[in-house]
């Protein structure tokens, strides 16, 4: 069950079939599935010596060149290769594509293979971006794909297609056939449910695999259950470059950070060929501070001693470790810059404290300190409006069911602090996107005395770390899942039941996932606890990306009454406000 | 890890296509001129054109060459350190034959990777003195690349391996050194007023004629490591680092189609140039009417 080696396997696999001197075409959406697991220098070690994309018209006539094309098949994929093998540019064609291909589209393109240069036709499951060998993507983004139709509980039917298909590769690729459980409040889930169901029986000859025990489950769930989890600031390394500077296919941008060198201005961050970042990535700023520490000392001490070459046996060591060391030497400025950069932002906009609150807003709530603090810090020139909104829009989810919560002051204070009605308006959108009447679990753990003790019972244990103790509400779900305990009721089966307690468990969240929850689900694996989970979603989102999108979308709702409807319900008391 | 071919399927349909159309293929391009080649007449008659693009780029065999000879390394490495294994062994046989050989070896092997590397410099020097278009110039950086991490992946097991054989003999050295230091203790308690016989004195001679051996032995191989060292560091500049962004396969492609706009700027700007060039020539050709005509207008009324 790792995702990132099945998808190096079928691409190491495509690369090694075709031998000689070959070009590799890609389009616009294999370009980062290949990119996050790939590496230019393994490509070239396998004779590939030129990659280009099919939508490039201005590539060079190479007729010594085989050429293998590893494309998406949509109707414009389809249309570009019918232009390519019309007029072929290079020798032989290997056409791979990424999903199943209709018969229409392999007819349509041996229609045209007139100069029969098309030796091998293939379908490679490799249609998502394997981000950590548990953790998946499908980057359906804006502003190139919608989620959201016309209303909150329908899908964009071009996203949709997108989504299908790439839930069934992701279970192509692992070899599963697995039984469908999906969230019951949830319209998209299920819908979402349904037709991964319908297209596995539709497509019963690639779902024949060696049986298992128990069935492999998999399990829908959407984000509005847990709208918290996104909103809060993350402390862990990967999770936190995200939240602060966003991990786009494995590359960050740090062109605005003040004095950055040229060569930093981008760089990458893959788990397979930075063993530094591989051992961190899901380890807090403290220790991350501390590790970073000791890495800087471990280079001085080669820079040292690689400073006084006196002896010829000093220098023959020294070309020995030359190519480690320049490796190393790279390594090490890229790190110190992004977590200095880190620093700096949490500095500039007093995370801490901010973060502080949101903890204790999203795992205790305690009223009367919590308003206190929260308009404290809505008066604090030096926090973004960006976090303030964050802040406000906890509390209200939080509070929302309590007849004393004070949303309609806050929103004032908001406002008086210069923040602009466009950014306050989102409180708005996702109390009505996410509120309490649209999750199915008890979030908060404050609906029934028994989950309330429960609270008060993790209060007492104390905790590690203030920043970090949020965890979010899909780790309850998947032990409860482990358990057998999940309810039927409120994650049906779509087809068949089973009580055994499942040992490959693959999520898909519907709306996004987040890093703080590819990290649980990489300490669950690492645990063993004899099950493994693959978590997966249609983005990885930050704070900013969840906001942008559910913005986006309540925009264009005709249902919804513009902003100043959703207003309204903050500006008149009304059911308890 | 499913897949599934789609190639027979593919196949019969392009065989139903291929018979509805009466094979076009034999009329189509100069493409399947080549490839029919066998049935057309030896004068082309047709005004087909004849692609020359079907021929790869001359560099391409230096690339095949220097495939050889990294195989040929590759084959002698192996046979070269079973060889040092045999020669670090203690024994009593004579040990010329053998030495000879390991340096002949080191020396072929030496020679290879310095032929390997010339060969990569002439790649590079090949293709950018051709007017090659733009993605077969990308081609070849590529190639170079991938050709030069090879060689330094080899290089630096060769290195080390040498290094290790090094630190083996000079180990050996010492330790014989010592043991010819205690013997020579021994004999001058027992003899110290009798002087050097003639036994020992031909010892201590043939000790210093095999301590002189291992010198030579061992500044030889010294030599070998520093060349290998050398063609390290120039290759090192073609070889991708990891974990960078030159490492990435999108930023690469992203980076193709940057440089194809580029050039289709410049080549625009060039056109442009072309454009005022002419206008220009123009307006010097209509300065010359206007000075010829003066000229006349000068002489002529006389």
């Amino acid at each position: 069950m790792d995702i990132v080696k099945s998808v190096q396997n079928y691409i190491n696999k495509m690369v090694n079939e075709v031998t000689g001197m070959k070009v590799l075409l890609l389009d616009s959406e294999t370009t980062p599935i290949i990119s996050n697991v790939m590496t230019q220098s393994s490509l070239l070690s396998h004779e590939t010596y030129l990659v280009d994309r099919i939508d490039n018209k201005n590539r060079d006539r190479m007729r010594h060149l085989k050429c293998i094309c590893f494309i998406r098949p949509t109707s414009e994929t389809i249309q570009m290769l019918v232009e390519e093998l019309r007029d072929p540019r290079y020798g032989d064609y290997y056409l791979y594509f990424s999903n199943t291909l209709s018969k229409s589209s392999i007819e349509r393109l041996a229609e045209v293979d007139e100069h029969e240069v098309v030796r091998e036709v293939q379908e490679y499951f490799a249609d998502y971006c394997a981000i950590n060998p548990d953790f998946y993507s499908l980057n359906l983004s804006l502003p190139q794909y919608r989620l959201y139709g016309d209303s909150q509980n329908t899908w964009e039917s071009k996203t949709f297609q997108r989504v299908i298909e790439g839930v069934l590769a992701v279970l192509l690729s692992l070899k599963k056939k697995p039984l469908i459980r999906y969230e019951k409040m949830s319209v998209m889930a299920k819908a979402l449910a349904e037709e991964v169901h319908y297209s596995i029986q539709k497509e019963g000859e690639l779902f024949v695999f060696r049986p298992t025990d128990t069935p492999p489950i998999l399990l829908i769930l959407d984000r509005r259950n847990d709208p918290v989890t996104p909103l809060l600031s993350q402390w862990t390394y990967q999770a936190m470059v995200h939240e602060l500077l966003g991990i786009h296919n494995g590359r960050v941008d740090l062109s605005d950070v003040p004095d950055i060198r040229p060569e930093l201005k981008e760089i990458v961050l893959s788990r397979d060929q930075d063993p530094f970042y591989k051992k961190n990535m899901y380890l807090n700023l403290g220790d991350l501070g501390a590790n970073i520490k000791s890495y800087v000392e471990e280079y001085q001490a080669k820079t040292k001693s690689s400073i006084n070459i006196e002896s010829i046996a000093d220098m023959k060591r020294f070309v020995e470790e030359y190519p480690e060391f320049r490796k190393l030497s790279g390594n090490v400025s890229k790190h110190v810059a992004l977590v200095s950069e880190l620093s700096r932002l949490v500095e500039k906009e007093t995370l801490l404290e901010v973060s502080e609150l949101e903890q204790s807003l999203a795992c205790y709530g305690q009223h009367s300190s919590d308003l206190k603090n929260l308009q404290k810090l809505i008066a604090n020139p030096k926090i973004s409006e960006d976090s303030k909104i964050r802040l406000v829009s906890l509390y209200s989810l939080r509070y929302e069911k309590s007849p004393n919560n004070d949303v309609i002051s806050l929103i004032e204070l908001l406002r008086r602090n210069g923040v602009s009605e466009d950014k306050i308006s989102f409180i708005g959108s996702i109390m009505e996107f996410a509120g309490s009447d649209q999750r199915q679990d008890d979030l908060f753990s404050n609906e029934s005395l028994l989950s309330f003790g429960k609270n008060v019972f993790k209060g007492l244990k104390g905790v590690e770390n203030v920043y970090t103790q949020h965890s979010p509400h899909l780790s309850q779900t998947i032990e409860l899942l482990v358990k057998g305990k999940l309810k039927e009721t409120s994650y049906p089966f779509i087809e068949g039941s089973t009580k055994d307690r499942p040992q490959d468990i693959i999520i898909f969240m519907v709306g996004g996932v987040t890093y703080e929850e590819a990290r649980h689900i990489a300490q669950i694996n690492a645990s063993a606890a004899g099950f493994r989970v693959v978590l997966g979603g249609t983005t990885v989102h930050n704070s900013v990306s969840y906001l942008n999108e559910i913005q986006d979308a309540f925009y264009r709702f005709p249902s919804g009454g513009g902003t100043g409807a959703r207003l309204a319900r903050f500006s008149k008391p009304r059911n308890g406000y | 890890m499913a897949t599934r071919s789609r190639t027979l399927l593919f196949l019969k349909y392009r065989n139903t296509f291929a018979r509805n159309h009466s094979r076009p293929l034999a009329t189509s391009s100069g493409y399947d001129a080549y490839n029919t080649s066998e049935q057309a007449g030896l004068i082309e008659s047709s005004d087909h054109v004849i692609e020359l693009t079907v021929l790869p780029p001359k560099w391409i065999d230096i690339v095949d060459e220097v495939d050889d000879d990294i195989d040929q390394i590759k084959n002698l490495l192996p046979t070269l350190e079973s060889l040092h294994k045999k020669h670090i062994l203690p024994g009593f046989d004579d040990r010329t034959k053998e030495e000879k050989e390991i340096e002949r070896l080191t020396d072929e092997i030496t020679h290879l990777f310095q032929q390997c590397q010339s060969k990569i410099k002439r790649i590079a020097n090949e293709s950018l003195s051709s007017i090659a278009p733009n993605q077969e110039r990308a081609m070849s950086k590529n190639i170079q690349t991938s050709l030069a991490s090879k060689l330094q992946e080899l290089s630096s097991s060769f290195r080390k391996q040498q290094a290790s054989y090094l630190k083996k003999l000079k180990g050996r050295e010492s330790k014989g050194s010592k043991f010819f230091l205690i013997e020579s203790n021994d004999s001058n308690e027992d003899d110290l007023e009798l002087g050097f016989t003639s036994s020992q004195l031909a010892r201590v001679e043939s000790s210093e004629a095999v301590i002189s051996q291992r010198e030579r032995e061992i500044i030889e191989i010294a030599k070998s490591i520093h060349t290998i060292a050398e063609i390290f560091r120039e290759l090192q500049s073609l070889v991708i680092d990891q974990g960078t962004l030159l490492d990435r396969i999108d930023y690469n492609v992203e980076q193709m189609s940057v440089n194809v706009k580029s050039a289709v700027r410049e080549l625009d700007k060039g056109a442009q140039y072309q454009k005022k060039t002419r206008n220009r020539k123009i307006i010097l050709l209509l300065l010359l009417l206007i000075f010829g005509l003066i000229i006349i207008l000068i002489f002529k009324p006389r």
